[in-house]
């Protein structure tokens, strides 16, 4: 084992608990609210609009949207070359030659569909008038506002030529194909509107591209009538009616789908799908019960996120959803149903989120359960204090106990590696995390005992002692890290991007307003869709 | 992304003079169209080699290796009928890793965003530039495109897996460029029913159609451009210089239509949709016609002229392929043997669990060899194989289980036309660097003052800038300028 010796990357952590988040680092955990430093909060302006492309689920809503009614057929399309984060971070939408061959022949799939029927079309005369109808409605549909007069001019003009050589259907079917790789309809553009008033360095975005704005973040999808009305009318552009929209986009079950997706998300629950564990001694975890455990685990966030202080509830609810063959994850009686069902848990087993046994199997591999990734998934998606990687010459694996040594359990393991070398500097955090979830097998299972011995559920939060994983979420429940950590991924995910620079007050100022409403994530959400991040664009 | 598009290029070291094809090594000019092109290949697996069995060895009953005299090494042994063709390297390291201050999220990341670009990250989790097989394409088609597609980026997997997609290959502008997995997918890409019905009367209206269709996005485009700002119109750019690369590009390959395979090729693949349910054997068997499929799929591609620039990623062999059952020799996966047995002092030496790592590495090595034979089965119109105009690279995200990425185990395969010496064993300088707070400053200490660590090989960056010259690519300089010091000469002819 070679000692580490890149001291400027060691230096990062150590620079992070200068500001007191670096994990191990006293200082940030408790009640003092995280102020970022250096930057001044008194008109918080977004730092960053990159220009975001539709994920192929908002791809295939807004091609349905432009051709409504048509049958779509299968439309491949590449996604996020992230390994982590959410779908729409730009940081993942590069441009490929993959790319443009796949929207072409998506293209050319959507207008052989479209010419085949007439049900999308405005008019069906074969006529230059209904020609220039179709050329502004459905190209007015793609780019989710009203077109340009250029636009316009352009659209038009194509639809009258091609129609005269071709018909109506046949010229319309090639406007979509057309109109479907356009960067308008592709892309999120925001031109803004400088006669508007907006904070200083920044550009006010016009009512079309905040409806857009809105509805790809609650909805995932184009602007619904009743939006595109009211952007039409001016009447987004006053945060209240904003505020107001926001408010009855999320009574829309539409919404909830995307509280679901921010979830499975930010807590990594594809890994739940992919996780490999040994088949032979864990033969419960089919198919199916990783689809039973992930909805189980996405009806208690919706059910927490509905109890008085949300976000704390999310971290010590007491409330399971099972059914008949989750019941042995929960350590439950069968309830006698094939439909998931709240039950109540044993009070001294488990609490909140973490203990859900989809996210307990979702950290497993191999033979067993690993605190290592427990631990870091509570650093990186609650904390937001990811740690440092690990250094390259590092060996990452848990040295096997010489014979006789007594070592036996999991965390005995873990320490015998850890705690022998220089692993130890960051694994202190990682791992002190992660012992407090040994009362959970790799399946979630609660136990007492692993091999034989007593399970040890001790372990620390940024120093300070947790007798086990129940502990952990009682501190974690109303902590002020953990609401601004919150506030930072719906931030995120909201606008696509990651946070830096001034965009700290925004985040912090969410943060207060997530305290202010005691924990209620919609607060949260329309205090995000109504924030100075979310109506201007850096100016030029 | 936050920059211009060009002022990035730039910033890459790729100056005006560099961005435009001149004349090869040797004072040769650019190859007539006519002319067999030569075509790249780079073979990247995940895993790097096992130590002690990645070296090129000795002659039996020698006691070293000489550059000429030489094995392959152990691992590279199914392989090993293709000494002749081959430069193994010695002494070669992912230098930008090393000087790069922002270090890789983790280790495979570290890996995957140096190891082919040579280039310092942008953060933990981004490349800061092209990789090599993307420079190298983009530069072939600086005057338009010369093929279907610029590159054909595939993965040999069992099933698909988010780590397929950012595989180590970066665009001109630092993004991952996705891999393509499923066989129908990547056929259907190469080979698309208007290549196989070129010249039809539906064939020609289809492209008077597409013309108009493009006309209109193109204008369409152009219009919305001139009202954004600066970052979003260079991203529109981007997407549009794309798009109209691939109106070029599809008037393209019809020369080699008879090169291009029946759909017949794939059927050992089947259709099944999802592979949720597989048994480790079938798993395993997945994995082989995986390997065997992208095989003969790289071959015909490269055959047909569809593209000229190939990278291949190889996903992890599954246990069954060689014979290992999780919980075997105290570890509960692969990737955890294979750190127990890696590195300069292994935690586990035992024999037979090393074997089993030997094993897993042989099956992927076997893999390779499935390509090799392909390339080598089919004929060129000069009556020279396609392995003749083919240059191989076997190369990899990280040197071996450790992480490391120093003391690569890479070789290239492949002459270039006449271009390398082949059949050499080359043994590059390292040195040792100067540190400052741990990381290398790239100042060279004497030898009488070399310690254990901190040796710093030749950068891998200098043997990208000589497969680009090779490829008619002359440029200044690859990944980070000042790691790059110039052409391996000692690989020339």
């Amino acid at each position: 084992m070679t000692v580490h010796h890149s001291a400027a990357r060691l230096l990062a952590p150590c620079v992070l608990a200068l500001v007191g988040i670096a994990p191990g680092c006293k200082g940030s955990f408790g009640p003092e609210p995280l102020r970022p430093n250096g930057v001044d909060c008194a008109q918080p302006t977004p730092s960053a609009a990159p220009l975001r492309r539709l994920t192929p689920e908002q791809y295939r809503a807004s091609v349905a949207s432009v051709v409504p009614g048509v049958e779509l057929g299968e439309l491949d399309l590449v996604g996020s070359s992230l390994e982590s984060g959410f779908d729409n971070d730009v940081r993942g939408q590069g441009v490929s030659a993959l790319l443009v061959e796949q929207l072409d022949v998506n293209a050319q799939t959507v207008a052989s569909a479209a010419a085949a029927e007439t049900g999308w079309l405005p008019c069906t005369d074969d006529t230059d008038a209904c020609a220039r109808t179709v050329a502004l409605e459905v190209g007015a549909r793609a780019y989710r506002r009203p077109l340009a007069e250029d636009e316009a001019d352009d659209l038009s003009a194509f639809m009258e030529r091609e129609r005269a050589s071709r018909g109506l259907v046949p010229a319309a079917a090639m406007l979509v194909e057309a109109l479907l790789q356009t960067p308008q309809f592709l892309y999120l553009p925001e031109v803004g509107d400088p006669s508007r008033e907006a904070p200083l360095g920044t550009v006010a975005l016009t009512d079309h591209e905040l409806a857009v704005r809105l509805s790809y973040f609650l909805w995932n999808e184009p602007p619904d009538s009743t939006l595109r009305e009211a952007a039409a009318a001016g009447e987004l552009t006053a945060p209240e009616q904003l505020e107001a929209h926001a408010r009855r986009m999320l009574e829309d079950p539409r919404a909830a789908r995307t509280i679901d997706r921010f979830v499975r998300q930010w807590l990594h629950l594809e890994r739940l799908h992919s996780a490999e564990l040994d088949e032979s001694l864990y033969p419960e975890l089919t198919p199916e019960t990783r689809d039973d455990l992930e909805r189980s685990l996405l009806a208690f966030a919706r059910h927490a996120f509905g109890q008085p202080g949300g976000l704390s509830a999310l971290y010590t609810d007491r409330t399971g959803f099972v059914n008949d063959r989750l019941a042995p994850f929960f350590g439950v009686s069968p309830p006698g149903s094939e439909e998931l069902v709240p039950v109540e848990l044993p009070d001294d087993e488990r609490a909140g989120v973490l203990t859900q046994p989809a996210l307990l199997t979702s950290t497993s591999h191999g033979l067993t359960h690993s605190p290592i990734l427990r631990g870091v998934l509570v650093l990186d998606s609650v904390l937001c204090v990811p740690p440092p990687p690990p250094p390259p010459e590092i060996l990452a694996a848990i040295e096997d106990p010489p014979e006789g040594s007594g070592v036996v359990t999991t965390r005995q393991k873990i320490e015998q590696t850890h705690g022998t070398n220089e692993c130890s500097h960051c694994h202190e955090a990682i791992d002190g995390m992660g012992f407090t979830f040994e009362a959970y097998d790799a399946l979630g299972r609660y136990r007492t005992h692993e091999h034989g011995e007593p399970v040890d559920t001790s372990g620390q939060l940024r120093g300070m002692p947790v007798e086990n994983a129940l502990d952990l979420a009682d501190r974690l429940a109303g902590a002020r890290d953990v609401e601004a950590c919150f506030a930072t991924q719906w931030f995120r995910f909201a606008l696509a991007r990651q946070e830096r620079g001034a965009d700290a007050c925004q985040v912090d100022a969410l943060a207060d307003q997530l305290r202010a409403s005691d924990g209620d994530l919609r607060e949260l959400v329309v205090a995000l869709a109504t924030s100075p991040s979310f109506r201007f664009r850096p100016a030029d | 992304m936050s920059f211009d598009r060009r002022d990035f290029l730039r910033g890459l070291g790729l100056s005006a003079a560099a961005l435009g094809l001149r004349p090869i090594l040797g004072g040769g000019s650019v190859r007539a169209d006519d002319a067999v092109p030569l075509r790249i290949v780079f073979w990247y697996p995940a895993s790097g080699l096992l130590n002690g069995f990645a070296e090129p060895r000795p002659l039996e009953g020698r006691d070293v290796a000489t550059e000429t005299e030489w094995r392959v090494a152990n691992l590279l042994e199914p392989i090993a009928d293709y000494q002749d063709r081959m430069i193994a390297l010695e002494g070669m390291d992912v230098v930008a890793d090393r000087r790069d201050p922002i270090g890789g999220k983790n280790a495979h990341i570290a890996g995957r965003t140096s190891a082919l670009t040579g280039a310092f990250r942008r953060d933990p989790e981004s490349a800061g530039g092209p990789s090599i097989d993307q420079v190298i394409a983009h530069h072939l088609a600086a005057d338009g495109p010369i093929t279907r597609l610029p590159s054909l980026e595939v993965a040999i997997a069992e099933r698909e897996s988010p780590r397929l997609r950012d595989g180590g290959c970066y665009s001109m502008s630092g993004d991952p460029v996705p891999f393509l997995f499923d066989p129908h997918t990547i056929y259907d890409r190469l080979f698309p029913s208007s290549l196989r019905d070129e010249g039809s009367a539906e064939e020609e209206a289809r492209r008077v159609r597409r013309g108009a269709v493009f006309e209109l996005l193109r204008g369409q485009a152009e219009r919305l451009k001139g009202r954004l700002g600066t970052e979003q119109r260079a991203k529109v750019e981007e997407h549009m210089d794309a798009r109209a690369d691939l109106e070029r590009r599809l008037g393209l390959g019809g020369s080699r239509r008879a090169n291009v395979p029946g759909p017949e090729i794939l059927a050992p693949w089947g259709e099944v949709a999802t592979d949720r349910d597989r048994t480790p054997e079938e798993k395993g068997e997945r994995w082989w016609t995986s390997a065997e499929l992208s095989g003969k799929l790289v071959a015909s591609a490269l055959h047909a002229d569809a593209t000229r620039v190939v990278t291949i990623r190889v996903g992890s062999a599954p246990d069954a392929l060689f014979g290992y059952t999780p919980g075997q020799y105290g570890s509960d996966n692969t990737h955890d043997l294979v750190h127990k047995v890696s590195g300069d002092s292994p935690d586990l030496t035992d024999p037979d669990p090393v074997e089993a790592i030997r094993q897993w590495h042989l099956r992927e090595v076997e893999a390779c060899r499935l390509l090799l034979d392909e390339l080598a089965a089919r004929t060129e119109p000069d009556g020279r194989s396609l392995l003749d105009h083919t240059v191989v690279v076997y190369c990899g995200q990280l040197a071996n289980g450790s992480h490391d990425l120093t003391r690569l185990p890479w070789t290239v395969i492949g002459d270039a036309q006449g271009r390398f010496r082949t059949g050499r064993l080359l043994t590059l300088d390292r040195h040792m660097t100067r540190d400052l707070w741990g990381l290398s400053t790239g100042d060279v200490v004497p030898r009488e003052r070399w310690g254990k660590y901190h040796q710093e090989g030749r950068a891998q960056n200098d043997l990208f800038l000589t497969l680009a010259h090779a490829m008619g690519v002359e440029l200044d300089s690859v990944g980070e300028p000042e790691l790059c010091t110039g052409v391996i000469e000692e690989m020339l002819a």
